[in-house]
């Protein structure tokens, strides 16, 4: 392959680089075969459709791609999403008349930074692992989204509310719109901000990052607070499109957030991965999903498959180190045979 | 090279299982398409069975949606069923509330939208099935009245589900509407929150309370076993009926054991044959007879079950 000779050209030949964006070749694949299969499925409305419903789960898998990269996990996430949308749904009829709509997202977005930061300040502070502290944060955010709510699913049905999620913009889906806003947004923080350079120096080695003198104490807290807001914003969208907020909802939410993250190749060990890809990943998954509708896939086989591509996607990595290794075997076999 | 690589495979294992489905329908023929709640449970299993069967003897084709027990993938999985060009919908939803943004879709697709059992959410769908919850109450009273004659005032109690189970409750109604237009006394109406649990708890309480209690009618299996638990340890079997709803597997248990008198039994298979009926009225734009009106409701039969047809509850 050539070497491109500007800076641009490198820059857009490493986007275009496909090791990289699998993904979307994993997507596009996906999306033909199916269309093929069944044309209906590459309507614009179904096209629509899948890239709205990708959005519920994308964007709090931003928020968890810097955390994964960050070298930790929430596993709060999923109670998280049930106690702010209770909450939001709770407080709603109250707080939007006085401050607003805009104003209202921000105070639950607020309340989940809030909440982010307390699971922060346990990883931080007290030094208690993230996937233990966040382990126990999922059961007390659990609880009090059962306390907050007496049991009972809440039910909002103002139209202010429902036009969060359930609205379009020349037929594209608002909450596709948001998505891609937010991966646009995580994608400059990450690459371009110096949090997201602290976030990927962490990850890479927190002892290095800490000898280059950042704060790995206060970088937790903002990757944390971060998560919480990315949670709130899909937990509000969520009970927009659902009418109103369950405390047992988001039940395993957290488990499938990761594994879009991982899916979208970021790496488990830190330090590296792409908002993107994540975003590529959330779209993938919500494509493959309806597929199994369109070509009427058992529901027991769907289970199997979504297992079998994480796992494929996951051995990937590591299938493709082995296969580099064996082509540097070879090459070197060669030049040693033509020596 | 592998990622490709992997991702081929991935595309050739899902186009390779949906060979699995039989939805495979001549381009003219109408599709129903039915989103059901989880086919992890056998009630919805049978549901299932029912529907796909019989609108395939009407000639239809059919496509099935699993939400497993996710609200979200109930309004995606509902939401591409009617992308798939689906003639009618019909939904178990795993929750009511949210069936708003479903309905719209559809009728913004101009499509019928049939709701089996849980509940409406007061969205306008066309019809609901739901089991004679309030018929079911009163086969189990009678079947109170068969055995033990009319009341002379004696006692009964009734082991209710939480209030917001707004279809549940209606069983304990019918119960109560037979008991005293018999000459029975309803001493207790206590909520056991639908569980066994509870069940036995409250059972003690009433026990304690009205010692001379001859039957006691509770409106789910689960407390029914709990409620039978309380009796047998009070040594009041021979002198309490406890009756369930449901005829789950553990109410036939105790039945046949004796611990327990009767249940209700509900048909899920039925349900799902009469969803299927339904929406093939609606499609032939014929009338639909409604148990309510105001509700669009449909009821589908229950059936006592003791201890002399106890297999008649498979479902």
């Amino acid at each position: 392959m050539n070497e491109p000779r500007t800076a641009f050209g490198r820059r857009v030949s490493a986007a275009l680089d496909w090791r990289e964006r699998s993904v979307f070749a994993a997507l596009a694949l996906l999306f033909l075969a199916v269309s093929a299969a069944n044309p209906r499925f590459a309507a614009l409305s179904n096209v629509l459709s899948i890239l709205g419903d990708s959005a519920y789960i994308g964007i709090a898998a931003i928020g968890m791609t810097l955390c994964i990269i960050f070298g930790a996990f929430d596993l709060s996430i999923g109670a998280l999403l049930a106690l702010l949308s209770v909450a939001s749904v709770t407080w709603a009829p109250h707080l939007q008349p006085v401050v607003g709509t805009a104003g209202f997202v921000i105070i639950v977005a607020l309340a989940g930074a809030g909440c982010g930061l307390l699971n922060g300040a346990l990883v931080a502070g007290l030094r208690i692992p993230a996937f233990i502290a966040t382990l126990g944060m999922m059961y007390v955010y659990r609880g009090a989204a059962f306390m907050l709510s007496g049991g009972q699913d809440q039910r909002l049905d103002s139209a202010w509310f429902l036009s969060l999620a359930n609205g379009d913009l020349a037929g594209v889906p608002v909450v596709f719109l948001v998505f891609v806003g937010l991966t646009v947004l995580g994608t400059l923080l990450l690459n371009r901000h110096p949090l997201g350079r602290r976030i990927q120096a962490v990850g890479n080695s927190p002892k290095a990052a800490r000898a280059a003198g950042i704060s790995v104490s206060r970088t937790t807290l903002a990757v944390f607070a971060l998560v919480g807001v990315f949670t709130a914003i899909a937990g509000v969208l969520q009970a927009s499109l659902l009418r109103g907020a369950q405390p047992g909802r988001g039940v395993e939410f957290e488990l499938y957030v990761i594994a879009t993250v991982v899916l979208g190749g970021t790496s488990l060990d830190g330090g590296k991965g792409s908002v993107i890809n994540t975003a590529a990943a959330a779209v993938l998954l919500a494509t493959l999903q309806c597929s199994f509708s369109f070509l009427a896939v058992n529901p027991y086989v769907q289970k199997i498959i979504v297992g079998g591509v994480l796992v494929a996607a996951f051995s990937m990595n590591y299938l493709r180190g082995q296969v580099e290794d064996w082509r540097k075997r070879r090459q070197q076999q060669r030049k040693e045979a033509s020596v | 090279m592998m990622k490709t690589t992997g991702a081929l495979a991935i595309v050739a294992l899902v186009l390779a299982t949906a060979g699995c489905g039989d939805s495979k329908s001549s381009s003219q023929q109408q599709i129903i398409g039915f989103s059901v709640y989880d086919m992890k449970y056998e009630f919805f299993q049978m549901m299932e069975k029912g529907t796909r069967e019989r609108a395939k003897e009407l000639g239809y084709g059919y496509q099935l949606h699993d939400q497993k027990s996710d609200e979200l993938q109930m309004v995606s999985g509902c939401k591409s069923l009617i992308n798939q060009g689906a003639a009618a919908l019909i939904v178990s939803p795993i929750k009511p509330d949210a069936l708003g943004a479903v309905v719209d879709a559809a009728q913004k697709a101009e499509i019928p939208v049939v709701i089996n059992d849980i509940g409406g959410g007061g969205t306008p769908y066309h019809a609901i099935i739901i089991s004679d919850n309030f018929g079911g109450g009163k086969l189990a009273g009678q079947y109170v009245v068969d055995k033990l004659g009319v009341g002379n005032g004696r006692n009964v109690a009734i082991l209710k589900c939480e209030p917001s189970a707004i279809y549940a409750i209606r069983r304990g109604e019918g119960f109560k509407a037979l008991m005293t237009s018999n000459g029975y006394t309803v001493v207790a109406e206590l909520s056991a929150h639908s569980k066994t649990e509870e069940g036995y708890a409250k059972m003690k309480n009433v026990l304690a309370g009205t010692p001379d209690l001859v039957a006691v009618f509770c409106e789910n299996d689960p407390m029914a076993v709990g409620a039978a638990q309380a009796v047998a340890e009070a040594g009041k079997t021979a002198q309490v009926l406890v009756i369930g709803f449901n005829a789950d597997g553990v109410a036939i248990e105790s039945i046949r054991a004796g611990t327990m008198a009767a249940t209700v039994a509900q048909f899920p298979e039925q349900m799902g044959r009469i969803s299927a009926e339904l929406t093939d009225k609606l499609l032939k734009k014929q009338p639909l007879q409604f148990d309510d009106v105001s509700q669009r409701e449909i009821f589908a039969p229950v059936k006592l079950i003791t201890q002399e047809n106890l297999s008649e509850a498979s479902k």
